[in-house]
């Protein structure tokens, strides 16, 4: 009966130990996709003001992009600042919003319409936005705007 | 009042300044007032901006209209020129038509019957669709194929009794946007909407209506007939763009205007900055005002503001260093401009000081700051590295990439750049150098070799600790010595050999080249290593959210597509030309990624498709269990659990009124085999295909593990088990990644290895380089030096053109220069011999690899067919082309039968007809094969044509390397490589080489040209050491022969004049002396006389006697002053005399006969003296100290209160002490064939200059003279 009662403590402790990893692994999980939604709220908000300083915190050091006006490739950080400073510039935007995102993911990412006036004209592109957890913190790997 | 306004304008900068800022401000107020006329007047303004705009439209129509009948009247006049003649044969036809002054245009001409006779590159219109004509002859029209539109005119022309057609064309507007430098952009909507700043629509067809969208304007495009051919749309100005116009403008202005406001405040201050006395306060000045200038117009946005293109584009470099002063290739240009102005000025500040007269005593501050200026100095070396490792990883430029050595302008730039900022840093380096060695006594010039090698050794050990404690040091130790020995080359040429600062300025910037293109290569190195974990990621991101988004986007696009929309509605549509539309505006193609674009109809049948890369075809319909409509509809699909491709595609339903009328679909693909968009023809891969930007894709080895067994392979090697063992082991780092050295077949690899989970499996995914090849390293520094080369022989050039920079045309110079050009002329013929043979064994190469592929295609299908007798031809040339893997077309005739890659046809990217001039030499002259260029846009490539007999019918098998990749063995751009690397080498070398030897050649003459300018100064004692041969053996000793008889007969002459001197004076003073003397004695023997005759007149007697021998004794004292006067030396000649160059004309001339050194503590002392009795003054001291068996004599020359010290001292045998009173007397001499006159002579002229002579010491191997000669009042001027 002793051994019985040890096997069930032994056994609910390792199902508890489990438990407990599993819920901390959630919970990191859960962390971490609240942090990469917050990410994608910043530069949500960041293009929408055309304010490049509220996106390159999270700009990974090298960077892909790709816009309209044929930028094309990837770009180290310092690069990418300017590049999308530029781009914000020459493509004012009227109106931007994610409209489609995926957290639960290795690689998040968020999908949104940016409707933007160049030369007197006025357009719309599709944004494609992934981020990827480095050993800190969330970085920006992708920004498509097309 | 006006006028004394103008004048103080005109006088002083301060006044501009001024005015400009008024200007400022004016624009400021006029602004906002322009604004609101605008506003208030916006509707007027607006009718006559659409008049505007539209009539401009018309105008560019019309032109372009006018030179396509222009072309339409000279085909015509030429067609019948060319009929009209007799012998006319059928090449003229063919090379009126394919001339090369029209060929831009589409020249067609038809036979009486509609056949095809004569057409050039650009087919506006095939045979098979000229008839029915669509629209009247001689009008111009809109032709629409599937991707082009052509303004056409067919017209017809009367030969004799027939009538030919004519077609006349010109590429009007491309249906389609390829991304890559292959492309050319012939768009006349894009012209015109880049050139009115608005968007313009045309439709180019004559039944189209205006548009309905109150926001466009909308008018008929008519042709010079009058008939509408089309319909242009417009957006009407906005306000708010005009307005912003209006600000943008007003911007630009007032930017200029502050740039002219920063450069007026400097010149206004010009004279007071100039009238400053320190030094140090007018260089702190100079530093403030630049650097605030150029904060100032980076605020403004100059030259930003004014500029676009590749200058601005932060994508060829950027960084966020400065807060955005160098945030673009011009920023960083500008930024360089204005530090390398400052760096110069502490420069010059320091090298004035270092060639100053100011002699370093220790100081408590000075030891202090040098630690401090050590640490600033290898922060500037650290600096620099920081700053070429921006240069190379901030921009998308590849400066090593490239194998040719012509680079393209915004490279040239950047070079430019990077030269400046390498020169303005290192220019510090150097200052702080000496400044360090002047504060620690280390570049005096006693005993400087061994206080500069302390020096040396000093900054060289503390660099390494100060590299070695760096957390992260950029470069490596090796490069870090190699930097500071050639900054110590540079510190010992300003510093001891006493370059003059411009000449200082050269040789800096080449040291500065040198450093900056070995860090560019250093880090272009890494780039590459760090490009592997790009390809790593790259494979990494195109993951199912990638395919996902690039079928999703590509699928929204169409459904905003209008013309692709309404060809479902309509008949007669080029389906695949279109589905290429769309292919060519997808993130596909963007992406270079295997991919397809499949257009079906309501029944789902296909109607049209363009795919490149996909390994299979899909029945997209079976995927979907129900399709919504309105919206894309996607789906991955996993074949195998290997994931050896991941697939998606996308279905989208195109709806009118809620009846399906067809559907979109997109298929992509990605697999590891087709990274680089391997199978995509280059013509069509986008020019940011992300794999080869950094590093030949041909260089990369990818392999990919999926649960630790290989799943896939990219390259040519396929490892065993035992190669992976390296990559298998790697140790991963806490991000799953790892970097492995490896071999394969004796190659050495770098790798980067990361491990990834993916839908439950275990991916590693490794991407290897092979190691660079030594020619690789020896081409790319050479590639950068040349560029660097070329800059600094502008400088070089500027500064001769300026008269700043002095270079004595010798002897040794003309002997370097013949040298080099017969040593590199051969040199550089040879490797353009070189480059052409292997060009053309290239050509060959390709010629010889399409030749075979056509013999295997040949013999492929003849034994197809005998062995298949019923097999049609299609078939055969199907299966030939798949299994020999070859693409290939086959003609009949002129017309295209096969292609294996027919979608390209179908496209209309291709013409189904045969090109003209292969028309010509295979079925016209009948040759067998012929190769010729062919080209799609800016894309050209080798064609071979071949003419075979197959089954009784004459074909034509055409091969290229557009979709057969051909590599030669050896390329042009191998060659390049090597040429370029190899050859600059041997270039350098010969340069070192010839050098040497042009010193070696001239140095006798060099040696014989100082011994002769002695002998013009007046020193015969002069005699060469005769170690040469030859020529120069005889020479010399004539020359010492000439010299020795030379001093002989001037002694003996010296002699021989004294002596007749002596006889001719001893006359004169005799015949002089004689003429009193005679009333002497007249008088004396007349008192005499008087005396004994005992006269009464005695007394008068005596006194008259008295009287006469007193005035001719006083003649005779007259005529001794006068002989005195006559004998006494020359009378001085005062003058400014630079006793430094007096000196160093002296020194230079003893050089070659004793070791002679004068180490001047000033570097310019100004006395009133006689120049010429000052340097024979000095050649008597320096020949007294050489005939007293002197083998050393050092001269120093400093300041002492207000006089200059000369000090020269002699290891000679000295002085007796018996004679140290006498040596300055007249006639006293201990040599031989002395006259006793020199030291005398010396010390007579010295002090007929105000100063003096002294021997203050002498005794064996030790004797001192010291010359004090007072300074001239200009030397009080040049210190203060």
């Amino acid at each position: 009966m002793k051994k019985l009662l040890i096997l069930i403590i032994l056994f609910n402790t390792q199902v508890f130990i489990a438990q407990e990893n599993q819920l901390k692994q959630n919970l990191n999980s859960n962390s971490q996709n609240s942090a990469a939604y917050g990410i994608l709220d910043d530069i949500e908000n960041g293009i929408s003001d055309s304010k490049t300083s509220a996106i390159s915190p999270y700009l990974g050091s090298q960077v892909y992009l790709s816009f309209i006006n044929g930028i094309s490739g990837y770009y180290s950080s310092n690069q990418a600042y300017y590049v999308i400073e530029k781009f914000l510039k020459e493509y004012k935007v009227i109106s931007f919003r994610f409209n489609k995102l995926k957290l639960n993911t290795t690689a998040p990412f968020a999908i949104g319409t940016y409707y933007y006036e160049h030369n007197g004209n006025r357009s719309e592109a599709k944004v494609f936005v992934t981020l990827k957890f480095t050993s800190k913190s969330w970085q920006i790997t992708q920004i498509s705007i097309k | 009042m006006i006028n004394t306004l103008i004048k103080k304008l005109k006088g002083d900068g301060k006044y501009i300044s001024i005015a400009f800022l008024v200007l400022i401000i004016l624009s400021g107020i006029i602004t906002p007032l322009i604004i609101n006329y605008e506003r208030k007047n916006w509707d007027s303004e607006l009718e006559y901006k659409i008049a505007d705009i539209e009539n401009a439209i018309q105008n560019s129509f019309k032109k372009r209209e006018l030179k396509l009948l222009q072309t339409e009247d000279w085909l015509k006049q030429n067609l019948a020129e060319t009929f009209k003649s007799k012998s006319y044969q059928y090449k003229e036809l063919i090379e009126l038509v394919n001339s090369a002054e029209k060929k831009n245009y589409s020249l067609e001409i038809f036979a009486p019957n509609g056949k095809l006779i004569a057409w050039n590159e650009n087919i506006a219109i095939p045979q098979e669709e000229i008839f029915p004509l669509s629209f009247p002859l001689g009008q111009s029209y809109f032709h629409t194929t599937g991707l082009l539109t052509y303004l056409l005119i067919v017209d017809t022309i009367q030969i004799q009794s027939d009538v030919f057609y004519l077609v006349v064309g010109e590429k009007f507007e491309k249906h389609y946007n390829i991304q890559n430098e292959f492309y050319s952009n012939e768009s006349f909507i894009k012209e015109i909407s880049d050139k009115f700043l608005t968007q313009i629509f045309i439709n180019y067809n004559p039944f189209a209506a205006p548009r309905k969208d109150g926001r466009i304007y909308s008018f008929q495009l008519n042709n010079f007939k009058g008939s509408k051919i089309g319909q242009a749309s417009f957006y009407k100005p906005s306000l708010n763009v005009t307005i912003s116009g209006i600000r943008d403008i007003t911007t630009k202005i007032q930017a200029s205007l502050v740039v002219l406001v920063c450069i007026f405040i400097g010149i206004s201050f010009k004279r007071d900055y100039f009238n400053i006395k320190r030094r140090t306060l007018r260089l702190l000045l100079v530093v403030i005002y630049i650097a605030a200038f150029r904060v100032l117009i980076f605020i403004v946005g100059f030259p930003s503001l004014f500029l676009s293109g590749p200058l601005v584009d932060p994508a060829n470099f950027s960084s966020t260093f400065a807060w955005g002063l160098v945030k673009s290739p011009i920023e960083f240009f500008i930024t360089n401009l204005f530090l390398i102005v400052i760096t110069f000025q502490v420069f010059n500040y320091n090298y004035q000081y270092s060639v100053s007269d100011k002699s370093v005593k220790w100081k408590i501050q000075n030891i202090i700051s040098v630690p401090v200026l050590l640490v600033i100095f290898y922060y500037l070396l650290r600096g620099l590295s920081s700053s070429i490792k921006s240069v190379i990883f901030d921009s998308t430029i590849r400066y090593f990439k490239d194998p040719t050595p012509i680079p393209d302008a915004d490279i040239l730039f950047m070079n430019l750049n990077v030269l400046m900022l390498g020169l303005s840093i290192i220019l510090v380096m150097i200052s702080f150098l000496i400044l360090t060695g002047k504060f620690l006594r280390l570049l005096d010039t006693e005993h400087w070799l061994i206080k500069f090698t302390i020096l040396f050794l000093s900054v060289q050990i503390l660099g390494y600790f100060f590299f070695e404690y760096l957390n992260d040091p950029l470069i490596t130790h090796v490069m870090v010595f190699i930097f500071i020995s050639l900054i110590f080359i540079l510190v010992y040429s300003i510093y001891f050999r006493r370059h003059t600062l411009f000449q200082a300025l050269v040789y800096s910037t080449i040291v500065s080249s040198i450093i900056t293109v070995i860090m560019m290569n250093y880090f272009n190195l890494e780039l590459e290593k760090r490009s592997l974990k790009n390809v790593a990621f790259e494979i990494i991101r195109a993951n199912e959210n990638l395919l996902n988004y690039m079928s999703d986007e590509t699928l929204q696009n169409a459904l905003k597509d209008d013309e692709l929309m309404n060809s479902f509605f309509r008949r007669n549509i080029n389906y695949d030309a279109q589905a290429f539309r769309i292919w060519c505006t997808s993130p596909m193609q963007n992406e270079s990624i295997s991919s397809g674009i499949f257009l079906y109809d309501m029944n789902e049948l296909e109607m049209g498709n363009f795919s490149v890369g996909l390994e299979q075809r899909y029945n997209v319909f079976s995927y979907f269990d129900s399709v919504i409509t309105g919206e894309p509809n996607i789906k991955e699909i996993n074949l195998s659990d290997t994931r050896e491709a991941l697939t998606t595609i996308g279905l989208l339903p195109v709806t009118k009124r809620d009846i399906v009328a067809g559907y979109v679909s997109t298929t992509t693909e990605f697999n590891i085999n087709n990274i680089g968009a391997k199978n995509i023809p280059d013509f069509l891969k986008s020019n940011t295909a992300l794999i080869g930007s950094v590093i030949d894709e041909s260089l990369l080895k990818i392999f990919e593990f999926t649960n630790s067994r290989i799943t896939q392979v990219y390259g040519d090697i396929y490892p065993s088990r035992e190669q992976m063992i390296p990559i298998a082991n790697a140790e991963l780092s806490e991000l799953n990644d790892a970097w492995v050295n490896f071999s394969i077949y004796g190659e050495d690899y770098i790798a980067y290895v990361v491990k990834i989970q993916s839908n439950g499996s275990e991916r590693l995914i490794t991407v290897a380089a092979k190691e660079k090849e030594i020619t690789w390293s020896l081409f790319n520094f050479f590639k950068i030096f040349l560029i660097h080369t070329i800059f600094i022989l502008l400088l070089f050039i500027t500064l001769k053109i300026t008269n700043l920079l002095k270079i004595k045309r010798s002897f040794r110079t003309k002997l370097l220069y013949a040298i080099l050009f017969v040593s590199i002329a051969p040199l550089a013929l040879l490797a353009v011999y070189n480059r052409q043979v292997v060009s053309e064994r290239s050509e060959e190469a390709i010629f010889n690899e399409l030749s075979t592929r056509s013999d295997y295609l040949e013999n492929h299908v003849r034994s197809q067919l005998t062995k298949h007798k019923d097999r049609i031809l299609s078939t055969a040339f199907s299966n030939a082309g798949k299994e020999l893997n070859i693409s290939f077309s086959v003609y009949k005739n002129t017309d295209l039968i096969y292609s294996s890659r027919d979608e390209y046809y179908r496209i209309g990217l291709f013409h189904y007809k045969l090109n003209p001039e292969t028309h010509y030499n295979l079925n016209y002259l009948s040759y067998r094969e012929y190769s010729t260029m062919e080209n799609i846009d800016k894309y050209k490539y080798d064609a071979y044509y071949r003419k075979v007999a197959i089954s009784g019918d004459v074909y034509i098998i055409g091969v290229n390397d557009a979709f057969n990749r051909i590599r030669p063995t050896f390329s042009t751009a191998d060659v390049d490589v090597i040429l370029f690397g190899i050859y600059s080498f041997a270039v350098i070398i010969i340069i070192i080489v010839s050098t040497v030897l042009a010193n070696q050649i001239s140095a006798p003459i060099r040696r014989l040209t100082k011994a002769t300018e002695a002998v013009a100064q007046g020193d015969l004692s002069v005699e060469l050491e005769n170690s040469e041969k030859g020529e120069m053996k005889d020479l010399y000793d004539v020359f010492n022969l000439m010299t020795h008889e030379l001093q002989k007969n001037q002694i003996e002459i010296a002699e021989l004049e004294r002596e007749s001197a002596w006889k001719e004076m001893a006359k004169q003073v005799a015949h002089e002396i004689k003429n009193p003397l005679t009333p002497i004695k007249l008088a004396i023997q007349q008192l005499v006389a008087s005396y004994n005759e005992k006269s009464k007149d005695f007394d008068k007697t005596f006194n008259t006697v008295t009287k006469t021998t007193l005035n001719q004794i006083d003649n005779l004292s007259q005529i001794a002053s006068e002989f005195s006067s006559f004998a006494k030396m020359p009378s001085i000649k005062l003058e400014e005399v630079n006793f430094v160059n007096a000196i160093n004309d002296i020194v230079s001339l003893f050089k070659d006969n004793v070791d002679i050194k004068f180490s001047p503590e000033v570097h310019k002392a100004i006395v009133e003296s006689d120049a010429s009795q000052m340097r024979r003054m000095l050649i008597n001291i320096i020949r007294n100290s050489i005939q007293a068996n002197a083998s050393e004599i050092n001269i120093r020359l400093s300041e002492k209160g207000n006089d200059y010290s000369l000090v020269i001292e002699d290891n000679g045998y000295g002085i007796d002490d018996k004679h140290k009173n006498d040596i300055f007397k007249m006639n006293f001499t201990t040599k031989e064939k002395g006259m006793g006159l020199g030291l005398k002579l010396a010390k007579r002229f010295i002090e007929s200059s105000g100063g003096r002579i002294h021997l203050v010491e002498s005794q064996p191997s030790k004797t001192i003279f010291e010359v004090i000669i007072p300074k001239h009042k200009s030397n009080n001027d040049l210190s203060s």
